[in-house]
């Protein structure tokens, strides 16, 4: 029971999160805001260039090989780690779904990995200057939750029927019994923190890299 | 009703502020960070420290555990925020893409309208342009007068017209002689505005966050040129080039009836159409510095090496960091008076690297690099010859008496 008032408890706290951010984005259209000149490219171009700028990472791949690799890996397969995970969220997804959840299968392999050498670049230059505490703590989070996740899977099977039974029921109020195992409760909740602690980077970071591009091309 | 931290800020500052993912790339190459290793007043922990400002003011957060930031820690922001040099570098290296060389001038202005800022002699810059003109305090009618070359002709009207700028007119005189030089031996016919007329372009009151003489300013000068029928507005200042081209049109309200040009791109163009003839040469090891607001600001960075390339006999190296890589001098963002043992450190680096690299000179394209390279000299061991591009060209042209 203490798991689903958890569970609540969260959502409602992201829910308002969510409102309060949306609102200061729709608010800040201020009068005091600077006025940029900058060329553009022809449309559609510039959404390409964009989009293949956020979605290999090319501003880190300039910048940083070495860390771009253990990034980029990272998200990659953090991005079908979650699209996987949906199949305990939604009912009816299209049968080539599975074709997701395979690649997600082996992006939860992946992703520890990437972690664990995201750790080990950052600390090959100088640990305690360029780890902030916050990455830090973040990339730990997720090294757990992807290990507690790879357990599960491999090692201590979950039945996956009761873990959606389970997650469907909060969403629909309908609730049903938390599965019996430990490190099952242990992957959820550490999956509530990594929600609270989303980084804002993950909702914002695609615009303003996109943004950016326009910003070098632009020339007197 | 109490002032937040995002009403000063647009929807793309905003959503740059909540992109940073706290990864210290920007460490690496923050100048001030080089010659201080304060993690405390980087980049990232300054974004950092003023997320948590708006989380503590306008979020969750607020309702919860009340609006109030200690005073102590916006005190330590403000100072933050105004010992950065604002060069741009870790706008520039940031795989979020945030472009910093735009959102600290903002986060300065907050802070001054907040009571807080600016710093030291920073305060009292619009009082000084309102009276002089200038930010230095010089009287206008010496503008132009103590270097101004002899024999130099000013059109009344003309379609170019050039635009001194404070830095250079003070603090660089044989920069902008060499500017004037140049334009005179392409032979083309220019304009300038009157030594009282040509007021500041506003750039320090901008890159200080004291923005309330701006828009005066800019329709002043705007509308001066305007009278002149001038199409182009040639400058070698970089940031007075990057205010004129990314602000002005803002402050005047409109798009600018002429184009913006750097003095390089001008003297490129000329040497490309036959109208400036380099015929001597000079057997040199030349080092060209970008200065940031010309590279990472209007994105000049090919033109000032092609003119440097078009000198028979010269040898062009590179900094390690070169382009929009740069590395600041350490007289950017008004923080070289207010904080002067950073900046003079910060162009020891440079000075350093260019001896390391063998280079006879260092040439600059910035009266604002110009004065702080200079100034970081004295009693400095190290010791490299440094020259204005302009200022260079001229000597070739007009042989060294220049």
């Amino acid at each position: 029971m203490i798991v689903i008032v958890i569970t609540y408890i969260v959502l409602i706290i992201l829910y308002i999160k969510g409102v309060m951010n949306v609102f200061l984005l729709c608010r800040a259209d201020s009068k005091e805001s600077i006025y940029l000149r900058e060329k553009g490219y022809p449309a559609p171009l510039i959404y390409l260039i964009s989009f293949i700028d956020v979605i290999f990472f090319r501003r880190l791949f300039r910048i940083n090989k070495p860390l771009w690799l253990g990034e980029w890996l990272f998200h990659i397969s953090f991005l079908f780690v979650i699209l996987a995970h949906l199949r305990f969220l939604l009912i009816g997804l299209p049968s080539w779904w599975s074709h997701i959840v395979c690649i997600g299968k082996y992006g939860g392999i992946v992703m520890p990995f990437s972690l664990v050498y995201i750790l080990i670049v950052r600390a090959s230059i100088d640990w305690r200057r360029y780890i902030s505490p916050g990455n830090l703590f973040l990339i730990l989070l997720l090294i757990l939750i992807s290990l507690s996740g790879l357990f599960m899977r491999y090692i201590n099977r979950m039945d996956i029927i009761d873990v959606k039974a389970f997650v469907t029921g909060i969403f629909t109020f309908n609730l049903q019994p938390l599965p019996d195992s430990r490190v099952f409760v242990f992957h959820y909740l550490l999956g509530l923190v990594l929600l609270l602690y989303l980084p804002s980077h993950v909702m914002t970071a695609p615009i303003t890299v996109a943004e950016a591009r326009r910003r070098e091309e632009f020339r007197i | 009703m109490k002032r937040t931290f995002t009403e000063g800020l647009g929807r793309k500052e905003l959503a740059e502020i909540k992109a940073c993912t706290q990864c210290r790339e920007c460490l690496r190459y923050c100048p001030v960070q080089e010659v201080t290793g304060r993690v405390e007043i980087s980049p990232s922990e300054k974004i950092r420290i003023y997320r948590d400002f708006i989380e503590r003011t306008e979020s969750l957060r607020a309702l919860i555990t009340g609006r109030d930031i200690p005073e102590q820690l916006l005190k330590d922001f403000t100072r933050a925020v105004f010992e950065c040099t604002t060069c741009g570098v870790c706008g520039e290296v940031c795989p979020a893409g945030i472009d910093t060389q735009r959102l600290w001038p903002l986060l300065r202005r907050e802070m001054v309208k907040r009571g807080l800022g600016p710093v030291g002699g920073q305060a009292e810059m619009p009082e000084v342009i309102r009276n002089t003109g200038n930010p230095y305090n010089q009287p206008p009618s010496e503008r132009y007068r103590p270097w101004f070359p002899d024999e130099t002709e000013i059109a009344e009207k003309a379609e170019v017209a050039y635009y001194v700028g404070c830095t250079g007119a003070y603090q660089a005189q044989p920069m902008v002689r060499g500017d004037v030089l140049i334009l005179k031996a392409i032979g083309i016919e220019f304009t300038m505005l009157k030594e009282e007329e040509e007021v500041c372009c506003g750039f320090p009151l901008f890159i200080t966050g004291q923005h309330e003489l701006l828009e005066g300013l800019v329709k002043r000068l705007v509308d001066a040129y305007k009278n002149k029928g001038v199409k182009e507005l040639v400058c070698s200042c970089p940031c007075c080039v990057n205010m004129m081209a990314k602000d002005w049109p803002f402050y005047y309200g409109k798009e600018l009836p002429f184009k913006i040009v750097h003095v390089t791109q001008y003297a490129l163009k000329a040497i490309k159409t036959g109208k400036l003839r380099i015929d001597h040469g000079l057997e040199e090891r030349l080092i060209y510095h970008d200065p940031c607001y010309l590279s990472r600001g209007v994105g000049v960075i090919k033109e000032p090496r092609d003119v440097l390339r078009s000198i028979p006999g010269v040898e062009l190296i590179e900094f390690d960091r070169w382009g929009r890589l740069s590395r600041c001098c350490g007289a950017g963002g008004a923080a070289r008076k207010v904080f002067h043992d950073n900046a003079v450190a910060i162009a020891r680096l440079s000075i350093d690297e260019a001896c390391h690299r063998g280079a006879d000179r260092l040439v600059l394209s910035c009266p604002a690099c110009y004065e702080k390279v200079n100034d970081a000299m004295k009693d400095y061991p190290k010791k490299v010859r440094i020259v204005d591009i302009m200022e260079l060209l001229s000597e070739i042209i007009y042989g060294q008496n220049a």
